[in-house]
């Protein structure tokens, strides 16, 4: 017996089931308990609690006007649809709407790739199109192309896109690659953005801005449409990817040492996600360093500095990766080794050199080949205990050294007040330009009360963070709510012009309820 | 043509390689104790592949049970990317199959997903399974269908035992599509 969306009584709801599979085929409507309990997200934080997102459908639309008649059924009824590209999003929801009882719109048969241009490098895709898809296009079609992917690579280039994720290579700000989409709105309106809106346009894909308000951020992370095209930029086939790798002993050296990254790669010249590595991590269970740390007042900085150097370990590295010709990567090295030598005591490392594109062996040799424009599921093995499921946090701060300080500092107090001892961090790394983005890690269990102290403390650092000024890029459906709180200037002005937006263009509130924090306004009411 | 991604990963195994054999070999002299004789496994489940991490003892034991009982096998080390992206995707594109494997849970969970959206269910799963059990299970009689939402609480490292099957109501225009 299926759930029901909020509001709906079984008659209208079995009228809308009905009338859904009249408009895409009975075989492409799913509301078996066992159907359904697929689109739950494997991820929950709430298992086995009752605030685990259930879905009470859903339904697999092959095209434009067969999801134009969905959501013309959908404002008929009053049923709320969650919209799923491949639905891979885990950490984040996977395929689970925000509201429980919502019907999945689920687009993974919409999965067309229209259009791969390696003259001008771009690709014009449906939501249904994985990385591996696109990639394997490439590949059979022998396209000098290179491919942004995530972590893993079976999500898509369109539900990341919307989802304003990052990848690795100097196209791994996805949101900046988008060029043109084409969205049903919740009244079945169908919208081309940028120069799609020009009838017999030759250029959607290679020019972003068309004519006026530009208007494609307004259908990322949010809910007023459903994009069903889009056009993504790819990057020209590298002839290398190199990387070197810079090391600092002392603990002060990390400032002018991102003070530096900061300079290289808002110049262009580092190309890719790198992330302030530091060896303390990485010799966290040697004997004598636990000792230090647990002596009454912990370690002294200039105690773990001694300490390091006695290991012959540095205090701080980063990764530099490099892309183009080889002659240009190899300059680009010698010119950021150049940069760093100011800093006293730096040293320098040769690091990974791969032809691209990438030879079988190439791959072989990487742990995961991600950075090498190859799509690659290899994350999940290195996930160890958080295999079983995790939540991910991650403010998005500063590029400086001091502020890499004062995020340790801060979130290490509230985790150690919260008895919180597992969480994996990822300090610092370059997912996007001109700032920081740090990952901290929470599993996810299959006990109530575990999950509940890790939801507890996953609410405390996203307000603690705001407090500090670090808002969080992204979110967990269960987090929504939470975080869009935190962007309240102006005693939330932004989420008020959301709501404004979202009133004029889904009065009926039918598409992705919550999203972001985005209520329709009946919901709005009841919520306050 | 598309190029192996991963070509190093995969052993497609209708007969053991030269490694695996070896490898296998070396586990089975450890587990010869456990293997019996082979009985004809059910002939109403064709198994396309049984995949096994050949990091374990067991799941190579395993591997050669499989052989045995001329079911195609294929070895992983965690990872089924190559798995996915050189042998199932392009098999899946003709309709689902009938899938086994002694794995860990990361591996089984990342097939499960992949398979769901190719008109496939798993079917069956068994954490740290003897391998007695999971012989009475290719020799014997499929177990019932149970509806399961998340995969068990386990441990990264234990082997998981599973079987993935075509759903029910699986149309072939589910998988032209994929």
């Amino acid at each position: 017996m299926p759930n029901l969306p909020p509001g709906l009584n079984r008659k209208d709801f079995q009228d809308a089931i009905a009338q859904f599979q009249m408009a895409v085929g009975k075989e492409w409507v799913f509301t078996s308990d066992e159907d359904v309990a697929l689109y739950r997200d494997s991820y929950s934080p709430f298992w086995h609690e009752p605030e685990d997102p259930v879905p009470s459908g859903a339904v697999a639309p092959d095209g434009v006007e067969q999801i134009q008649q969905i959501v013309r059924i959908a404002n008929k009824y009053k049923v709320p649809l969650w919209t799923v590209s491949t639905g891979k999003n885990l950490a984040y929801g996977g395929s689970a709407p925000r509201l429980s009882g919502s019907v999945v719109l689920d687009l993974k048969r919409m999965n067309r790739i229209l259009e791969v241009n390696d003259r001008n490098h771009y690709a014009l895709v449906e939501p249904g199109v994985s990385y591996f898809d696109l990639y394997r296009y490439t590949q059979e079609k022998g396209l000098n192309v290179f491919i942004d992917a995530p972590d893993p690579g079976w999500g898509s280039p369109v539900g990341n896109t919307l989802d304003r994720g990052g990848g690795h290579t100097p196209l791994r700000d996805h949101f900046a690659t988008l060029c043109g989409m084409e969205v049903v709105l919740a009244n079945g309106d169908v919208v081309r953005t940028g120069m799609g809106a020009l009838p017999n346009s030759r250029t959607w894909q290679q020019y972003k801005y068309g004519f006026g308000p530009y208007v494609d951020g307004i259908f990322t992370q949010s809910n007023y449409g459903i994009v069903t095209k889009m056009g993504v930029w790819l990057y020209p086939m590298p002839e290398m990817r190199i990387t070197g790798i810079v090391s600092v002993p002392r603990h002060d050296d990390l400032i002018p040492m991102v003070d530096t990254l900061s300079y290289l790669m808002n110049s262009n010249i580092v190309l890719g996600t790198t992330r302030v590595a530091i060896s303390l991590t990485a010799q966290a269970r040697d004997a004598e360093l636990i000792a230090l740390r647990s002596k009454p007042g912990g370690a002294t900085v200039p105690e773990l500095e001694d300490y390091l150097q006695r290991k012959k370990l540095p205090y701080w590295s980063i990764e530099l990766p490099f892309y183009g010709p080889t002659e240009v990567v190899a300059a680009q090295w010698a010119f950021a080794k150049r940069k760093f030598s100011a800093i006293p005591g730096v040293q320098f490392r040769d690091g990974a050199s791969n032809p691209l594109p990438p030879s079988p062996e190439d791959i072989a040799k990487m742990a995961n080949p991600v950075p090498l424009g190859v799509p690659s599921l290899a994350i999940f093995s290195a996930l160890g205990p958080n295999g079983q499921g995790h939540i991910d946090l991650s403010p998005i701060t500063p590029m400086t050294g001091q502020a890499v300080f004062e995020v340790m500092e801060v979130f290490d107090k509230v985790l150690k007040d919260m008895g919180i001892d597992n969480v994996n961090v990822v300090p610092a790394g370059t997912y996007y330009p001109r700032s920081f983005f740090f990952l901290f890690t929470f599993p996810i269990e299959h006990d109530v009360e575990k999950n509940r102290k890790t939801r507890a403390a996953f609410q405390r650092l996203v307000q603690v963070a705001a407090e500090h000024g670090w808002g969080e890029y992204r979110t967990h459906i269960a987090f929504m709510d939470d975080v869009a709180k935190t962007y309240s200037f102006n005693n939330h002005a932004l989420l008020r012009l959301h709501e404004t937006l979202k009133d004029a263009l889904d009065p009926n509130g039918i598409l992705s309820p919550g999203k972001s924090g985005i209520w329709p306004k009946h919901m709005r009411k009841a919520r306050t | 043509m598309t190029r192996p991604i991963f070509p190093y990963a995969v052993k497609q195994m209708m007969k053991p390689s030269r490694r695996g054999f070896l490898k296998c070999g070396m586990c089975a002299c450890s587990a010869t104790a456990l293997i019996r004789p082979v009985s004809p496994q059910n002939p109403a489940v064709p198994y396309y592949k049984a995949v096994f991490d050949e990091r374990f003892e067991d799941a190579c034991v395993f591997a050669t049970e499989a052989t045995a009982r001329d079911i195609p096998t294929v070895a992983i080390r965690g990872d089924i990317t190559s798995l996915f992206f050189d042998d199932l995707d392009l098999r899946w594109k003709q309709g689902p199959v009938w899938l086994t494997g002694l794995t860990t849970p990361s591996s089984l969970f990342c097939l499960d997903l992949l398979a769901r959206d190719r008109g496939m269910r798993l079917k069956y799963y068994l954490v740290k399974p003897s391998v007695e059990a999971v012989l009475d299970v290719l020799d014997g009689a499929l177990p019932r269908r149970s509806m399961m939402t998340h995969l068990p609480t386990s441990d990264p490292s234990d082997l998981v035992f599973w079987i993935i099957a075509p759903r029910a109501r699986a149309s072939a225009q589910e998988t032209a599509n994929a």
